[in-house]
């Protein structure tokens, strides 16, 4: 961990004492050459005393020698960059995440040397689609948002799918632009090919909302107002433009910093909430879906609350960690589904209502097939539909419901409960009492097969996403860990068979399904996790690592302690099917053609060299199942003295 | 510095390695570059399973994944054929001018060789997590 550097005041005579040591030591190299004779024939010069405090302060405030034109020609006292610091630490973001560059200097000077690279502390990435990405995880493990900045255009370009990612996902990133409006002030052709009239305009679509403030006191409520509209939900990314001039000018007196109030999550109305406990009582097989329900762990417990109070089957979209898997009222991998069968479903924060009853089936007649039963109702509870962009479709297809409350679901769910207790007759119990027999068999059954098809494969080569799983479950059971990485590529199998049943144990996937986000996003919950003693595993998609290994570096060089395994299966696996899809329905070329523009093993490329590269221990890759066991316990060695670790696996494809 | 890696893939401890990809039969010890996927070991040639894109779905040894089920070695030629030919579910069609009989065979073949999963008992890993199920 990068330690606090004490700031410094850089005085005259310290100066030239520094450039009289690097003299010094150009001069060892000059006798070393073989030009030593001038030196040894020259007096030694006069010691320097060094200077006084009241000298110090004198030569801080005017500094030596300098006329006044001078001074304002070399130096800026009091940047207006090191306020930008000030309001930083106000907000108490600890890390701002960059990838450096020229549009941003003064508030990256600033928080290196003005605000001793603490509280924000910087984290160096080495693309600013990183950067987001790292702060998207960040975000969803830690519970809070920390800062990113980058150039205002090619910064903003190369972060823009990771922007859109924390978008879709309803994740707080605060993002500061550099730019230089003023052309006049413009110094060399690189400052006008990094500078726009609008910068902000190429993501506006996929942030919540954006500023670019022209004074200091307008970037003061500017950053404090980001910050809040970030964290309202529906949460979101919102950019702060940082003008240059506003960096690197001087400000005589610094304007007050608001004080930041966050808004309370808002609550669904009462009579709607009233109206679904009375639906949830009168229905006979009411399920609950879950997607980014919960926020904390509160948001688990109450779930977990309102489901045995109606023995209400639960069906986890994974969105966020809702649901403890082992409950036996997690019906999300029972055979069949439940929400086939249900005759009320409650939405809770569920991004695609829609496809939880519909299919549009991937076909050239593109048919669409209801799956539910007739006449079921539906009812949502989600802050989604208070704020919506049109251009991109992330919001998915209408649904017709019963009810629609806008209200934040975790914030919701005490007071449905209260009304699910107080409608509730004794009718009503006795009813329900029957279904909890049914609703642990219903368990037992989803359980029982997961078990039985996770022996399909396992000893087999490459390695079997069961097999690979239950080889990691076995050494981090007793471990306080998080899955830092979404599962459905390993056909879920963590979900299927590990004991998830704390918030922090799964932080969902990308949101918006931009593939580049997994190892940034691991790195980041790894940052947020340093230091609780919580081990994060990151199951590490092949495709995905290859858009950004150098997040890999970042972790090396920021100490933080990551486990990635990776699933190594030679191509973007998802495309291949898509290609062989379409091939079977042009009826041509299916033999062979799929991996042509889908593979990268050939050559493979060897995933622990990589690693090795970026500073990160590693291992493999592993072929073999059995000798899986050991490279993990090893690698969980590494890690246990907190520094990265990654073992390439060669797995099966899903 | 990477070298390359002969590769053989054992499914229950089977011995006799298939090479698939014709990358991989191009490696020699000592080779600069990491030879490709591994091979897949079967007592039937799987050779076919791989190159009609099979394994893409269902897995090298046909064991299933969340893209495509697991394959039943007791299903009749005659109900296979069926299925691959007019899918139900959301598997595209191969009709015969894509996968020709004699393919499509092989293909069975191949699945009907498959070894039996190991009993749940035998899988430690597996079975101390069956007796936790349910438990909230």
């Amino acid at each position: 961990m990068n330690k606090q550097t004490p700031r410094r005041q850089i005085t005259r005579r310290s100066f030239v004492k520094v450039a009289g040591t690097g003299g010094a030591a150009m001069g060892a190299l000059a006798a070393a050459s073989g030009a030593a004779t001038k030196a040894q024939t020259e007096p030694a010069p006069a010691r320097v005393k060094p200077p006084t405090q009241a000298e110090k302060a004198r030569e801080f405030a005017a500094p030596e020698g300098y006329s006044e034109e001078q001074r304002a020609h070399y130096f800026i006292d009091s940047p207006g960059s090191d306020y930008m610091v000030d309001i930083l630490q106000k907000l108490q973001i600890d890390y701002l995440a960059i990838n450096p560059g020229s549009s941003f200097r003064g508030l990256h000077e600033s928080v290196v040397n003005y605000g001793g690279n603490a509280r924000p502390e910087i984290l160096t990435c080495l693309h600013e689609e990183q950067a987001v990405a790292l702060a998207h995880g960040y975000a969803k493990a830690a519970g809070k948002p920390m800062a990113v900045a980058c150039h205002g255009t090619v910064g903003l370009q190369h972060a823009a799918m990771a922007i859109y990612n924390a978008w879709c996902d309803y994740v707080p990133v605060i993002i500061i632009a550099g730019n230089d409006i003023d052309a006049a002030n413009r110094s060399g052709s690189v400052a006008w090919a990094h500078s726009a009239q609008d910068p902000v305009s190429i993501v506006r679509d996929f942030t919540k909302w954006d500023a670019a403030p022209i004074s200091l006191e307008d970037f003061s409520e500017s950053l404090v107002r980001g910050y809040r509209i970030a964290l309202t939900p529906p949460m979101g990314p919102t950019v702060l433009v940082a003008d240059a001039d506003l960096q690197e000018g001087s400000v005589k007196q610094k304007p007050p910093i608001p004080k930041l109030t966050v808004l309370q999550p808002p609550q669904g109305d009462l009579n709607a909430v009233r109206e679904t406990a009375r639906l949830l009582l009168e229905s006979a097989s009411p399920v609950i879906v879950a997607d980014r329900h919960a926020r904390s762990q509160a948001g688990i417990d109450s779930l977990v609350q309102l489901a045995e109070l109606l023995q209400a089957s639960v069906v986890d979209e994974a969105g966020r960690m809702n649901f403890p898997s082992n409950h036996y009222l997690n019906h999300t991998f029972a055979p069949g589904g439940p929400i086939r069968s249900a005759d009320l479903l409650l939405a809770l924060e569920v991004n695609d209502p829609w496809g939880l009853l519909n299919k549009v089936r991937d076909f050239a007649d593109h048919k669409t097939a209801f799956v539910g039963a007739e006449n079921v109702k539906v009812v949502t509870i989600g802050t989604q539909d208070l704020f919506y962009k049109s251009n991109y479709q992330n919001f998915q297809r209408y649904l017709s419901t019963e009810l629609a409350i806008a209200g934040d679901s975790e914030a919701t769910l005490p007071s449905l409960i209260e009304a699910v207790r107080e409608e509730m007759t004794s009718s009503h119990k006795k009813k329900i009492a029957t279904r909890k027999r049914a609703a642990m068999d219903l368990f037992a059954k989803g359980r029982d097969k997961a078990l039985d098809d996770a022996r399909y494969g396992w000893d087999a080569a490459p390695v079997s996403m069961p097999r690979l799983c239950m080889e990691l479950w076995h050494q981090i059971k007793n471990k306080d860990w998080s899955l830092v990485s979404r599962s459905d590529f390993q056909s879920s199998w963590p979900r299927k068979l590990w004991d998830f049943d704390k918030h922090y144990q799964y932080l969902g996937g990308s949101g918006g399904a931009g593939i580049g986000y997994g190892a940034p996003a691991a790195v980041g919950a790894a940052l947020a996790f340093r230091g609780r003693g919580v081990l994060p595993i990151n199951i590490q998609s092949d495709g995905d690592l290859l858009y950004g290994p150098t997040a890999l570096w970042t972790a090396a060089h920021h100490n933080l302690p990551l486990l990635s395994v990776m699933h190594n299966n030679g191509g973007y696996h998802q495309e291949f099917m898509h290609l062989q899809r379409m091939a079977s329905r042009r009826r041509r070329g299916i033999e062979s053609t799929a991996k042509i523009g889908n593979a990268f093993d050939e050559p493979a490329i060897d995933f622990a060299a990589m690693a090795k590269s970026m500073g990160v221990w590693s291992s493999g890759p592993v072929s073999r199942p059995q000798d899986l066991g050991p490279a993990i316990t090893k690698a969980l060695e590494v890690v246990s003295q907190g520094e990265p670790a990654l073992i390439d696996v060669i797995c099966q494809p899903r | 510095m990477t070298v390359s890696r002969a590769r053989h893939l054992a499914t229950s401890g089977l011995l006799v390695a298939v090479c698939l990809v014709a990358a991989a039969s191009d490696a020699k010890e000592g080779d600069q570059k990491i030879v490709s996927r591994p091979a897949v070991s079967a007592p039937r040639d799987a050779r076919p399973f791989v190159s009609f894109g099979c394994y893409q779905c269902h897995g090298y040894v046909g064991q299933g994944a969340n893209s495509g089920p697991r394959l039943s070695a007791d299903m009749p030629y005659e109900g296979f054929q069926q299925i691959v030919r007019f899918p139900y579910g959301g598997m595209p069609a191969y009709p015969r001018e894509l996968l020709r009989d004699e393919n499509l065979r092989a293909i069975y073949s191949y699945i009907k060789s498959l070894p039996p999963a190991p009993e749940l008992k035998d899988l430690p890993l597996l079975y101390d997590t069956s007796k936790r199920a349910g438990s909230r």
